[in-house]
């Protein structure tokens, strides 16, 4: 099986190490990775801001990239609704685009997703030994409705000691544009977050999207409190080559 | 005026909408085995307090407790109806002065109620009726899902004997209870039991301040359901 | 204009209204939660009151029409108004013309919408609110804080106090007595009110039944006790069949409170019957229309109008909850606030109102009729960009950045280019000025939270050569 990855702009450019554990799990998984230099972002941005025709020409360049690939694995749930869920919405109804942008929204897969309901896997093999939690992002959780793929993967990564947090399914309170025009309000939410992932006990917080966890990494950090962040593909990437 | 310029506005904004029509089967409401228990379970989860009058004849002794726990020797009743349709003995201790514009209530000496009830009159106007400590009615239906009492305003009745006074005493027979409100909505149409119908589940009750429960804010404080056979 | 951000600072610096908010949200999310998860079929309900809703709303010329024609043969007289002032002069009026001065009213969302107080208070007729949260909010002069929970931010504390400087209460901080205290002197405000408002929860059309859902019995006396009734209606309360409300209160009461059902349900037929010995012997219904055949033009905003005023989003909100009510600034709050104002108003008026979100969807989780209000505060945030664009005579620097950010990201080549200059920009300013980056265009961000370190290389970068080895 051959997949395309489409790893985002944030991962690309300020994340790469996600994008390579990814890539990784994958291999080792059997699949083919495909990595096509073409790829920007898919417009979330802009689209969450209002500004929709900067968010359709950006979206346009994002269909011309992957009009002819096969399915597309993505290491995030906002931006994984981005294209399945909103994408289409930025074209005229019964025009090419629209229809193309529908026939790609069908075969993206977030990558928990695609792990565990494609490829029928609950484990990659890793191993880490550590004690977690696990904040659903929002997109994730309520737009694609995963909460339980990447639950049975963290289950499934050898000695580790998963601790659910009260409240896993709250907002951490980044909401893209939102963490900087409400700036204020934003960090209050997510000053929640840190309480409910500290009381959990665990060393790091794994979460699908990495928009939430520089969020919750930047208040962690700012706060000096001793907890990592880690998106799900660098725990499942954590086996030996 | 205005109409025909709100309905002109509606009209054009509703114009050429597609829509699929109402949705015909109505979703699963609940039956209960054992409709009285349910009722009085709910019914006491709201803070209400029930007396079942079903299998003995203990009515006049029920009655008396409810007076004792008020504290007052009088029960203002809705109408003669109540007396009629609930099986009590009464008799009225005027019969040429009675009319259906006086509020019927019964003096029990020592908050001791003996049948047959001897009835009183008093004008019904808002000065007696703010001053009434406990009134009775009877309920066309009772709703057990929710432990509701269906409170309906009939010929000779009004609206406020029920929710002015301190406590409200509730007299359901049982053959009236019904499993849960698609029951009642089936078997009423609303508007033929008078201009006002309430539902009434428990005492009032607000949780305005802090979410802290307080019975009785503007409507009766203890609230009395007798279910009768 | 309306602006959230200052209201939403202040409120968050406001350390006790944080204390007295957290704890009493908490305990109305868990009763909701709890109550709700009683029941089996709560998906099927919802989607049940949602296709009601949404047959009703594409119809609601007849059904409105066919309510009117019930409540008229029942006696009632039914009034159409386009806005609140309209409301306002007629109900100023009828009260003049009757030498009415004062009025005893439950609670109403709408009533607060039209701003009912201050326009009666302007015809030197005295509006009494007697819902206890109300009251509370009328003594403070405040605005309410939350749909249902009026009074919500207030401890028991800041309440007593109240009463104790404007209705000379003893102090005290035993909630029985502060609400023995509002009984005491409400009561004698509706055995002398002449006039009675309330709101509407649902008009049944088919039998011209107007309910109104309450627990305290104000409403219940609200609509019994004065001569006259005025019922206030915003014109998509309106359902078709008596046999939904089962479906719809179980829906409301559950959201709502948490409750199985609410105190006192109250189905209103018009006005006092002849053989009835008391009630109001005039019953009015006014429908008021206040921007709502605006929203109900558009066939996917309409939705909004679905609303049955639980106010159970606002309790989910992680905004809501850090915020509260009042920085809001406008009529109704939280997420439903978010979407119904700009419409009821325009989007100029209420810019900001679709941005106070994280779009967690939270709210459409919740949502007992299922109205999709993070879908509906992404179309409302493109009407804000657009009607800005038709008018900006400058180009606003937000605007700019996206309009770059869209032409950068629309190339891959573009985008390369782009990141290394941030790169470049990252090296000189850590060179410069040590650790932690702080920058103008940056504060929204590092203000609170520290920014991650933009790594040496990006994954296309590093990706390319493990390519090549394959």
């Amino acid at each position: 099986m051959k997949v395309s990855l489409f790893v985002t702009c944030l991962v690309d450019q300020l994340f790469p190490q996600v994008g390579l554990s990814a890539v990784k799990i994958l291999k080792r998984l059997g699949v083919e990775v495909d990595f096509d230099p073409a790829q920007t972002c898919c417009g979330q941005p802009a689209f969450n801001s209002g500004y929709v025709d900067e968010a359709a020409s950006v979206a346009r360049s994002f269909l011309q990239t992957y009009k002819d690939a096969g399915p597309i694995v993505v290491p995030s749930g906002s931006c994984s609704t981005m294209i399945k869920v909103f994408l289409p919405g930025l074209f005229e109804l019964g025009s090419a685009e629209r229809q193309l942008a529908e026939e790609i929204g069908e075969r993206t897969y977030e990558l928990s997703y695609f792990l565990v309901s494609v490829l029928g896997k609950d484990t990659t093999g890793a191993r880490f030994p550590e004690v977690v939690t696990y904040h659903d992002s929002c997109h994730l959780l309520r737009e694609l409705g995963i909460k339980s793929e990447p639950r049975q993967l963290i289950g499934g990564v050898e000695g580790i000691d998963f601790r659910e947090m009260d409240n896993p399914n709250r907002c951490c309170g980044f909401g893209g544009t939102f963490s900087v025009k409400f700036s204020a309000v934003s960090a209050a939410i997510g000053e929640d977050k840190i309480d409910w992932i500290r009381q959990s006990g665990a060393k790091y917080v794994i979460s699908n999207d990495v928009s939430c966890l520089m969020h919750i990494d930047g208040l962690l950090k700012r706060a000096q409190v001793p907890i990592e962040t880690m998106h799900l593909a660098e725990l499942l990437a954590q086996f030996d080559d | 005026m205005s109409r025909a310029v709100v309905l002109e506005k509606i009209r054009r904004a509703c114009a050429a909408s597609a829509t699929a029509g109402l949705p015909d089967e109505m979703p699963e409401f609940p039956s209960y085995e054992d409709a009285a228990s349910k009722f009085r379970d709910e019914l006491e989860a709201t803070g209400g307090i029930f007396f079942d009058a079903r299998s003995s004849d203990e009515l006049p002794e029920i009655l008396s407790q409810i007076l004792e726990r008020t504290g007052t020797t009088e029960f203002y009743w809705e109408s003669e109806e109540v007396f009629q349709k609930s099986a009590i003995p009464y008799r009225l201790r005027d019969p040429e002065a009675f009319s259906r514009q006086h509020l019927v209530f019964s003096y029990h000496f020592k908050g001791k109620v003996e049948f047959p009830l001897v009835l009183n009159f008093k004008p019904y106007d808002r000065a007696t009726l703010a001053a009434v400590p406990v009134s009775v009615s009877r309920a066309p239906y009772g709703i057990a899902e929710t432990g509701t009492i269906v409170h309906s305003v009939t010929p000779g009745t009004g609206r406020l004997l029920s929710v002015l006074p301190e406590a409200h005493v509730v007299l359901l027979s049982e053959k009236d209870l019904l499993m849960n409100s698609v029951e009642f909505l089936d078997r009423t149409q609303l508007g033929e039991l008078g201009s006002a119908l309430t539902l009434v589940t428990g005492p009032s009750r607000t949780a305005d301040i802090e979410k802290t429960l307080v019975l009785g804010v503007h409507g009766p404080r203890q609230w009395y359901v007798v279910l009768t056979s | 204009m309306i602006r959230i951000r200052s209201g939403a600072a202040s409120a968050l610096d406001n350390p006790q209204l944080q204390k007295n908010m957290s704890a009493v949200i908490r305990t109305a999310l868990h009763s909701r939660d709890n109550s709700v998860a009683e029941v089996a079929n709560w998906e099927t309900l919802r989607q049940y009151a949602h296709d009601v809703k949404e047959h009703t709303l594409a119809r609601l010329d007849s059904y409105l029409e066919q309510l009117e024609e019930r409540v008229v043969e029942q006696g009632g007289k039914v009034v159409w108004v386009e806005n609140g002032e309209e409301a306002l002069s007629f109900i100023t009026r009828l009260a003049h013309e009757k030498n009415m001065t004062k009025v005893v009213k439950s609670k109403t969302m709408l009533g607060e919408e039209i701003h009912l107080n201050k326009g009666l208070e302007a015809a030197h007729i005295e509006p009494v609110e007697t819902d206890l949260g109300e009251y509370i909010i009328q003594l403070a002069k405040e605005t309410p804080f939350h749909i249902i929970a009026p009074a919500l931010h207030k401890s028991r504390q800041e309440v007593s106090d109240l009463f104790t400087e404007k209705v000379n209460m003893p102090p005290t901080d035993d909630v029985q007595q502060i609400t023995a205290t509002a009984r005491r002197i409400l009561r004698a405000h509706f055995l002398t009110a002449r006039l009675g408002i309330t709101g509407v929860n649902f008009g049944v059309a088919e039998t011209g039944t107007l309910v109104v859902v309450e627990n305290e019995g104000n409403a219940r006396l609200s609509a019994s006790v004065p001569e006259v009734h005025i019922a206030l209606m915003g014109i998509e309360k309106v359902i078709p069949r008596a046999a939904d409300l089962s479906v719809f209160l179980k829906l409301l009461t559950r959201s709502a409170t948490g409750q199985k059902i609410t105190s006192y349900v109250n189905f209103i037929n018009g006005p006092r019957r002849p053989e009835e010995l008391d009630g109001p012997a005039e019953f009015y219904l006014v429908l008021i229309d206040n921007g709502r055949s605006k929203i109900l033009a558009d066939s996917f905003l309409r939705q909004t109008l679905a609303c049955i005023r639980c106010g159970a989003c606002l309790n989910v909100c992680p905004v809501y909850q850090r915020i509260g009510g009042h920085a809001y600034g406008s009529t109704y709050p939280g997420p439903i606030g978010a979407i119904l104002t700009p419409q009821l108003l325009s989007e100029e008026e209420a810019p900001e109102h679709p941005y106070a979100s994280s779009l967690c969807g939270a709210c459409y989780e919740t949502c007992p009729v299922k109205i999709e209000i993070p879908h509906i505060l992404l179309k409302l945030r493109e009407r804000v960009q657009r009607k800005k664009n038709d008018k900006a005579s400058h180009i606003p620097l937000e605007k700019w950045s996206m309009q770059i950010w869209g032409w950068g990201m629309s190339s891959s080549r573009r985008f390369a280019w782009f990141a290394r200059l941030m790169r470049a920009a990252q090296g000189w300013f850590l060179k410069e000025k040590g650790s932690r980056i702080e920058l103008p265009v940056l504060n929204g961000w590092t203000r609170h939270r520290d920014l991650p370190t933009i790594p040496k290389k990006s994954f296309r970068e590093v990706f390319k050569p493990e390519e090549k080895g394959n």
